[in-house]
């Protein structure tokens, strides 16, 4: 009879040579499913922007051969040749520094709102998420008919309300607000990750603030708004990345209008690329935008061990 | 077993299927028609489902006359620069198209297109001299981006009813009876009315409760009136943008006036409440149109009364010419083909539909002089009133001033400076002559040049 440490070995070594070409046909398929999503990232995503950091460096005009000029693009953003880099940064920063907060209050109340037990609350939920799948260049549509100065919807009521009229798109310092606003109608989305986030909270906190003698206040202050941060968190973060890349509207609407009022980054890049036919130099506004946001996330995520409360973790 | 044998044929049939439908529509096969190589060209263009139909039968009948030449149409109705952008980023340019002038001449420069010089000067049909002036856009010396396929005017024009019923006399057709600049305003005012009855003459007028403005135009056409004071949005020497040119000045202000001053015209924001210009003027919303002769189409088919009459003029009578160039791209396979299609588009002949209807001028001298010819296009009603062979047919001929825009380099980007500061013009907030100078240098140090004329 063979030891116990001998046996164990052989074990051992039988389940290793046959575990083997399991493991190693369980490599293989592993690899073959997942290698459409890796393609598809390589071949879609990482390649092109491979390509566009080096067509960054050249004055790619689209026919033209590109020629190798290093940096030259770069700097003819930042040193204020080009009259717009500016301009457009500035819009879309306020744009972003207005529309984020905004929509994380307004979505956050609604969850709460709709996390109570009310009366057709399937309905509420599903009216509020409804916007969020429309086409944003049909609802782009339907909100210049919206905002139209004269006959549409808004003014008139303004207007019936004997509230002052407002040119909304159309003028230079009301058009990035009005923006804003319009934003809000889709924010059933952020809406729906608060739910969830607010759904994670366990009752028992919610009834020791009871015994306590505590009101919804406490509530909110204590309970809801710490353990739902992870929550806030990834939405503010998730807001400022879509803010930054705002396109559709001033393209279908405003065409970066009015005076520029509304000349958001993408649509600036866009511009650029395809009306001036300067793809070298669109790619290198491109790479700003990139590294721009990257500060942005950095940051956040810096600031965040301040007010993200894991559960789990200590403080 | 049986299971994964279905699911393996499954799948690869989805990927034979994937693959076919990602492949190229491959007709490459050598092949000859009359003993001649097969030979297929793509051609793409903008415009209405009215102009796509049209466009089709030409290729059509272009394949009748040669049959060894196929000639595929692609209509692009939208987003048409940025669709050709990509096109030729993937090396799949149509061979013949037509583009914008500031994109056009610019393609040129940057050699996405054919130098049509090649062929226009060993070409015995189609020559300089059978072209209507101002019609070839050369982007250097001896370098020609395009021909214009149509050529496009400006000109007056009016609901002939409203000014029957207002007692007044119609535009004149002749440019030497062209309206001096007051005599329209003046015209423009007695048909400028307000909800409560009073037009834009007389002291009780209400210009935030307007009825009917007496004139409309598109504030993208700010420059309309330049040509005619005597001056160009490009300096004289070529070296610079006129932008403190007092005449030139003068000629825009005198258009923003209409809003802001007088308000006989819509604001670009009242603008937007009233209906395309030919609805705008048939439902009497407004009584002239300052507008391209392209809009007879559209009021030809409405069934209105209405009339065409040369522009106002300042100091002399001019009209200002927009036709876009047509254009073959540098990577086309068949050059030769491509020409005798180009020939074949620019032949008043080939799209006498269209011509008829009032929407296409056509580019070859003989059209405007020749009677026979004349007969074909410019007295065909409705798309052609009473007065057209004087007030667009003549005027394009003898006093017509291509746009600034087939001569400046880089304009897509100065205007993208320019157009920004109008929007505080057309709101009233500042004159043309403050918009300007504060943009002054920074249009001015995108200029880079010029195209020459010839």
């Amino acid at each position: 009879m063979q030891s116990m440490t001998e046996t164990a070995q052989r074990r051992q070594t039988i389940s290793k040579s046959s575990l083997s070409s399991i493991r190693r046909r369980e490599n293989w398929l592993g690899w073959l499913f997942a290698a459409p999503a890796i393609l598809g990232f390589v071949i879609f995503v990482f390649g092109p922007m491979i390509a566009s950091l080096w067509l960054s460096m050249t004055d790619y005009k689209v026919a033209s051969t590109p020629h190798f000029i290093g940096l030259e693009n770069y700097r003819n953003l930042f040193n204020g040749t080009d009259a717009f880099f500016y301009k457009s940064l500035g819009v879309t920063l306020y744009y972003v520094i207005l529309s984020v907060p905004l929509q994380i209050i307004v979505a956050f109340f609604l969850a709460i709102l709709l996390n109570q037990k009310v009366k057709g609350l399937t309905f509420f939920r599903t009216a509020f998420y409804l916007p969020t799948i429309v086409p944003l260049i049909a609802s782009s549509m339907v909100w210049l008919w919206l905002f139209d100065p004269d006959m549409g919807l808004l003014n008139v009521i303004m207007r019936a309300l004997h509230l002052p009229e407002s040119q909304w798109i159309y003028s230079e310092t009301t058009v990035v607000p009005t923006l804003v606003l319009m934003s809000l109608w889709t924010v059933g989305g952020t809406m729906v990750i608060f739910l969830a986030g607010l759904k994670d909270i366990p009752d028992h906190y919610y009834e020791a603030i009871e015994i306590d003698g505590g009101n919804a206040l406490h509530k909110l202050l204590y309970i809801t708004i710490p353990l739902t941060s992870p929550t806030i968190f990834f939405n503010t973060i998730m807001g400022f990345i879509g803010g930054f890349q705002v396109f559709v509207q001033p393209y279908v609407m405003t065409q970066g209008g009015p005076n520029n009022g509304s000349l958001f980054y993408i649509f600036y890049l866009f511009r650029e690329a395809f009306t001036f036919s300067n793809m070298g130099y669109a790619c290198a506004i491109a790479w700003v935008l990139f590294i721009v946001i990257m500060l942005f996330t950095f940051l956040l995520f810096r600031t965040s061990q301040k007010w993200v409360y894991y559960e789990g973790e200590g403080r | 077993m049986r299971v994964k044998l279905l699911l393996w044929t499954l799948c690869s049939a989805l990927l034979i299927g994937l693959l076919a439908g990602c492949s190229s529509d491959n007709s490459g096969s050598a092949q000859t028609v009359d003993g001649k190589q097969k030979v297929t060209l793509t051609y793409a263009s903008w415009g209405s489902t009215n102009e796509k139909k049209v466009q089709e039968k030409i290729a059509r009948q272009f394949t009748e006359k040669y049959p060894w030449i196929e000639v595929k149409y692609m209509h692009i109705p939208g987003d048409y620069v940025t669709k050709l952008t990509t096109m030729f980023a993937a090396n799949q340019a149509p061979d013949i198209f037509p583009i914008y002038k500031a994109q056009g001449l610019q393609w040129a420069e940057q050699g996405k297109l054919y130098n049509l010089n090649e062929f226009l000067k060993e070409d015995k049909e189609l020559t300089p001299d059978t072209l209507i002036p101002n019609a070839i856009l050369y982007w250097d010396k001896d370098k020609v981006a395009g021909i214009k396929v149509t050529e496009e005017a400006f000109g007056l024009y009016y609901n002939a009813d409203m000014f029957k019923e207002a007692g007044l006399p119609l535009p004149p057709t002749q440019a030497e009876q062209a309206w001096t600049w007051d005599q329209f305003l003046d015209t423009a005012k007695k048909l400028t009315i307000d909800n409560n009855g009073n037009n834009a003459a007389s002291p009780a007028f209400d210009p935030s409760n307007v009825k009917q403005y007496g004139v409309r135009f598109d504030t993208w056409m700010w420059h309309l009136m330049v040509p005619s004071n005597g001056t160009s949005v490009i300096s004289e020497k070529k070296d610079k943008l006129n932008l403190e040119d007092p005449q030139m000045i003068e000629a825009v202000q005198k258009m923003a006036d209409l809003i802001t001053v007088h308000h006989v015209a819509p604001s670009p924001t009242q603008s937007k409440n009233i209906p395309a210009p030919a609805v705008a003027l048939q439902s009497r919303k407004v009584a002239m149109d300052l507008d391209g002769q392209w809009v007879q189409l559209d009021l030809g088919q409405s069934g209105m009364n209405y009339g065409v009459g040369v522009l106002p003029k300042l100091k002399e009578s001019k009209t200002t010419l927009f036709g876009e160039p047509e254009v073959i791209s540098a990577t086309t396979k068949h050059p030769k083909e491509a020409w005798m299609f180009y020939k074949f588009l620019l032949d008043a002949k080939s799209g006498l539909d269209m011509h008829a209807s009032g929407l296409w001028m056509p580019v070859s001298k003989e059209w405007y002089t020749d009677p026979a010819l004349i007969q074909q296009w410019a007295t065909v009603k409705p798309g052609h009133p009473e007065g057209y062979t004087d007030a667009i047919m003549k005027q394009t001929l003898n006093n017509g001033v291509n746009s600034y825009e087939y001569y400046l380099k880089n304009s897509e980007k100065i205007s993208a400076i320019i157009n920004p500061a109008f929007d505080q013009v057309w709101l009233g907030k500042k004159t043309v002559q403050q918009a300007f100078s504060e943009i002054s240098a920074k249009a001015n140090a995108e200029f880079k040049g010029t195209y020459p004329e010839e």
